[in-house]
């Protein structure tokens, strides 16, 4: 997977949110923790779903979680 | 074996897989009396039988966690396919005769030696499922990746079917009365483990891609 033009801020809320484990989110979203990992990379952009069930999980909005920055 | 650690027995018997694993391809061309392919054959399926009681006993490392399932997966799919396909090559003359598969020996034999390398393949994969049990082992990250390579792999299977059919449209009377049905047929399976190897391949190296910039 190559890198992509969405940011998040998974790393910053997890902390935020009692320094929630890499792994206890991915439980939470039903993913792996490499996805998480890759996620927290910026190597992965995830499916509107799973960006939904992140949002869930951190208990903050979308926009909160992902930031995307249009192409030049 | 019994005052090792856990781990140090699993590296033990995963060493004594890798020798049965070599007396297995080599062991035939030996100028011994032993039947040292045979030996291979019965210390790897014992050694791989030892290596996963070892493993459940092994408490998951750091390491071990870093990587996803579906990269152990794909890994243990790049060493088995291609150990089948060493082992398919090596025995690729046993395919020449015009003889047909069942009515030959050599055949057979190649057959059971590739044949008990597909299932301990399966049964490794098999066990690590077991000791992934209550984990979630593929995600829509995971079907990316399986997508992405599986298109490579399709890929390189029309590449090699190509090659087959103009290596077969543009050889000569005589020299293709040499290849035999069954040696065509075994080209044809080969073909198909190429494309499988290569799927597992391009798998294995995008999840390593994806773990080595996330690190």
């Amino acid at each position: 997977m190559s890198g992509t033009t969405i940011s998040n801020d998974i790393r910053r809320l997890r902390f935020a949110r009692g320094e929630m484990t890499q792994q206890a989110l991915a439980d939470a979203c039903s993913v792996t923790r490499q996805t998480i990992i890759a996620l927290e990379a910026g190597r992965y952009a995830p499916s509107l779903e799973l960006g939904f069930r992140i949002a869930d999980a951190l208990g903050v909005r979308i926009e909160d979680v992902f930031q995307w920055s249009k192409p030049q | 074996m019994a005052a090792l650690s856990a781990r140090n027995r699993l590296v033990l018997w995963l060493l004594a897989a890798g020798v049965g694993l070599a007396l297995f391809f080599t062991g035939e061309y030996r100028d011994l009396e032993l039947p040292l392919g045979w030996i291979g054959t019965v210390l790897f399926v014992a050694a791989t039988w030892f290596s996963v009681d070892a493993l459940y006993r092994v408490p998951q490392s750091e390491e071990e966690a870093a990587v996803a399932p579906g990269e152990w997966q794909a890994w243990i799919g790049v060493a088995f396919v291609g150990a089948i396909i060493g082992a398919s090559l090596l025995q690729a003359d046993v395919f020449l005769p015009q003889v047909p598969i069942g009515q030959n020996p050599a055949t057979n034999k190649a057959g059971q030696s590739i044949g008990t390398l597909f299932v301990a393949w399966l049964v490794l994969a098999h066990v690590l499922k077991q000791r992934w049990a209550g984990k979630v082992l593929a995600d829509e990250r995971d079907t990316r990746i399986e997508l992405i390579a599986s298109q490579w792999g399709r890929g390189a299977t029309a590449f090699c079917i190509i090659g087959i059919a103009v290596l077969l449209g543009f050889s000569d009377t005589d020299r293709l009365r040499e290849f035999s049905y069954p040696f065509i047929a075994q080209m044809l399976m080969l073909t198909l483990l190429w494309g499988l190897w290569f799927d597992q391949l391009v798998a294995a190296l995008l999840y390593w891609r994806d773990r080595r910039a996330a690190g």
